[in-house]
């Protein structure tokens, strides 16, 4: 009994030091600038941080040691931190998440391998490309994660079949697994529905600035960034690769028997392609009056009815830990802002501004995309939005910037740093493939993130004043 | 009995697989053999799931990881599995279990049972998972340039003996039996005798004594357990020795030793503060160090 309690204590070793580091904070006096509430927030905001990182527990658990201690710090009553968890964002999330379902349920990985195939015949350069393609636009309809799992058996399946043609071995089969998550991370700030961080955004900028942005204005905003970085993307790809031209040769026969029972598009596909496109054209006319969430949750409604879903798909299928873990997050996030912290930090944080008196505008933007880079990379694209969204919404006020172009920054930045495999969902998830070595994702991470860095400050001072100006 | 041989990375792991199927293979054993794949997060295990088993809808073998891939053409340098038409004789496809544990079995030389796993997440922890499902005699492991904080929670926390495989060399060990007036180190006397006898080799037996009036007993040790051997005609030699019992251990051990022991008795919490015997020799010493609980 004793072992296995002090087994515990060595095994979650990083919770009781997030604890005790909760606690610091919470107890320790700072000066009369910052209430008891906002110290509170910080406090858990610093224990978020330590247990996302070592993940001492599972990451949707932290989440209720949130709410905990939301509740035991005193930053709300009860009611209001339960209150602060519902969102039109996290229904939003939940939809999606559920969407992705009635898709991945579908045959679409044999149906995509036999169309790249197909297509490229034998050449590994157009493979890579259509995988790229492939992996952007699901990703710019649903969840990168979704995306991933789909993909992943699509690029495993090219790596079996590439290896056995090769005659020495080389690591040049990694490039199918990395088209495949760079495609998707890449792709996934295109739109809202691209991943649950552009939600946690979208409801930041309606709680903290009280801007509502629409889910045709996110996309004007950020889908010609996604339309520049993929053909970047896919040179570096073979750059850092190098591929050679050949090697899918006998991918066709090797495939033939299960290629052809799956020419047929069937009658539930057919349902499910239209019930998305319905869905994403909803959310592109209607969003500003029905919400992002109640227009996914017709989406599953619909899938369900029709009969190309059920509730035990959903239930079995669905990563409940996702929206728990994000419906928490946006509320620390929104607590930050509602109790003064995120001003606070942003006021200590005033000598960024100091930037801006001496390089101009330019050098605070890019100052603000390298640290949104930096804390993405550590801490995952998702959680760093999370973290940083009031602090840069504020900063946005401190300096008279325009909250929009500031938050954007933030989502670009933080999602474009995948020189981790933890940047990004489906970084993490191709990375859990095992194979593909922690190095690669430094070596083209690091070139994506250099290029991305110019790119997004340059739309950091030219088209995102520009196009938000006609929100 | 069954065994099971943690690996981790590819080179680091083929000193202790090697080392670990030569005594799986001596005494006819089944293997499992595990690799712990670093734990990406938890919250995207269950899309990794979706597409392992999507995977296996696939006409292909759908041995995903290069880790597994190299484990397997491991055990055929060593020539531990059975091979059939120049390919592993395959008792099970590989298949995706819960929790991200991926496992496939082999046939073994002789037909034992070589099953090949994969786990997620914590080593530590997943080993100890892996004890819990499995009831296995043996944990091997590699002792990883870490500081021995691996060595030391396999010690204190796992339930089997285990065997920290230590600068594994290609040359008949001989087994150093360090034995104490206890009942964990009559326990790993037996274990001693069993293996020595199986693998044909010779035992020194250790009696370490802190003070001089314990000599008397440590003379008792050691002709009790000179006798014993003798029955078994296991060629040994008896060594008494007065001092620090870690030190006396580390003096003693040569470069062909496999040191042999039983746990300390101490209290968990005495052990958790000031750590053990078997510990600081797993850390310490240069040789492997074969823990019987």
């Amino acid at each position: 009994m004793l072992r296995y309690l002090l087994y515990q204590v060595e095994y979650r070793r990083w919770l009781f030091l997030a604890l005790a580091v909760a606690l610091i904070i919470h107890f320790i006096p700072v000066d009369t600038s910052l209430s008891p509430a906002g110290k509170s927030i910080l406090a858990i905001v610093a224990l978020t941080i330590l247990l996302v990182i070592f993940e001492p527990i599972p990451l949707p658990l932290i989440s209720f040691l949130i709410v905990v201690l939301e509740v035991l710090f005193g930053v709300a009553r009860p009611a209001e931190v339960a209150q602060s968890f519902m969102s039109d964002s996290v229904i939003f999330i939940l939809g999606s998440l559920m969407l992705a379902v009635a898709v991945v349920k579908q045959q679409l990985d044999k149906r995509i391998l036999f169309f790249i195939l197909r297509l490229t015949r034998d050449s590994v350069r157009l493979t890579v490309m259509l995988l790229v393609v492939i992996a952007g636009a699901l990703a710019s309809i649903m969840g990168e994660h979704s995306v991933a799992a789909i993909m992943l058996p699509v690029s495993l399946i090219l790596v079996r079949i590439w290896q056995e043609n090769q005659l020495r071995e080389t690591n040049q089969h990694v490039v199918f697994l990395m088209s495949v998550a760079f495609g998707a991370a890449v792709a996934a700030i295109g739109t809202p529905s691209g991943g649950a961080r552009n939600a946690i955004m979208l409801s930041y900028w309606e709680g903290v600035s009280g801007v509502r942005v629409s889910y045709l204005q996110w996309v004007f905003g950020m889908y010609p960034l996604v339309i520049i970085q993929l053909p970047i993307l896919y040179f570096l790809l073979l750059r850092v690769y190098r591929p050679a031209a050949g090697g899918l040769t006998n991918a066709f026969s090797f495939l033939r028997r299960e290629m052809q029972e799956q020419k047929q598009f069937s009658v539930e596909d057919w349902i499910t392609v239209s019930i998305m496109l319905l869905t994403v054209a909803l959310w592109m006319m209607f969003s500003g009056t029905l919400g992002l969430g109640p227009v996914a949750l017709l989406g599953v409604l619909l899938c369900v009815v029709s009969g190309v879903l059920n509730w035990d798909d959903i239930s079995h299928d669905v990563n409940w830990g996702v929206p728990i873990l994000y419906a928490s997050i946006i509320s620390t996030g929104l607590w930050m802002d509602s109790t003064g912290a995120a001003a606070w930090v942003a006021d200590h944080l005033s000598f960024l501004l100091a930037f801006e008196a001496v390089g101009g505008r330019l050098l605070l933007i890019a100052t603000m995309t390298l640290l949104s880079m930096l804390v993405g990379a550590v801490v995952s694209s998702g959680p760093a939005i999370a973290l940083l969204g009031p602090i840069f919404l504020r900063q946005a006020q401190l300096s008279g910037a325009d909250p929009l172009v500031f938050g954007m920054i933030l989502v670009a930045g933080a999602s474009y740093a995948n020189f981790t495999p933890v940047s990004s969902p489906a970084c993490t998830i191709i990375y859990g493939s095992g194979m593909v070595p922690r190095s690669d994702y430094f070596a083209l991470g690091l070139r994506v993130a250099v290029i991305s860095f110019v790119i997004i400050v340059a739309f950091g001072t030219f088209y995102w004043p520009f196009v938000t100006a006609f929100f | 009995m069954h065994f099971l041989i943690c690996v981790g990375g590819e080179e680091h792991s083929r000193g202790t697989l090697r080392f670990g199927l030569a005594i799986t293979s001596a005494l006819r054993a089944d293997a499992t053999i595990l690799y712990v794949r670093p734990l990406v997060s938890s919250h995207f295990r269950k899309e990794a799931q979706l597409a392992r088993e999507k995977l296996q809808a696939w006409p292909v073998e759908t041995v995903d990881s290069r880790m597994m891939k190299a484990i397997e053409r491991m055990l055929i340098e060593e020539q531990f599995v059975r091979m059939v038409d120049g390919r592993v004789d395959v008792r099970h496809m590989p298949r995706a279990e819960k929790g991200g544990l991926y496992e496939y079995h082999v046939y073994g030389q002789h037909g034992e049972n070589v099953r090949i796993r994969e786990r997620e997440g914590d080593v530590v922890d997943s080993i100890r998972r892996e004890t819990l499902d499995v009831v296995y005699d043996l944990v091997i492991v590699g002792a990883p340039g870490d500081g021995g904080r691996l060595v030391r929670h396999i010690i204190q926390y796992i339930e089997p003996s285990v065997l920290i495989v230590k600068n594994p060399r290609d040359v008949q060990y001989r087994l150093l039996l360090c034995l104490n007036d206890s009942e964990s180190a009559r326990r790993a006397q037996q274990f001693a005798l069993r293996c020595a006898v199986l693998l044909k080799t010779s035992v020194d037996v250790l009696c370490i004594h802190t003070y001089p009036w314990e000599e008397n007993v440590a003379m008792t040790l050691g002709e009790d357990a000179a006798r014993l051997l003798k029955r078994f005609a296991v060629p040994h030699t008896i060594r008494i020795r007065r001092g620090p019992v870690v030190r006396a251990i580390l003096k003693e051990a040569q470069p062909e030793h496999l040191v042999v022991m039983g746990p300390s008795e101490r209290s968990s919490i005495y052990q958790f503060i000031f750590g053990s015997v078997p510990v600081e020799i797993g850390r310490r010493g240069n040789n492997p160090v074969l823990v019987v609980k």
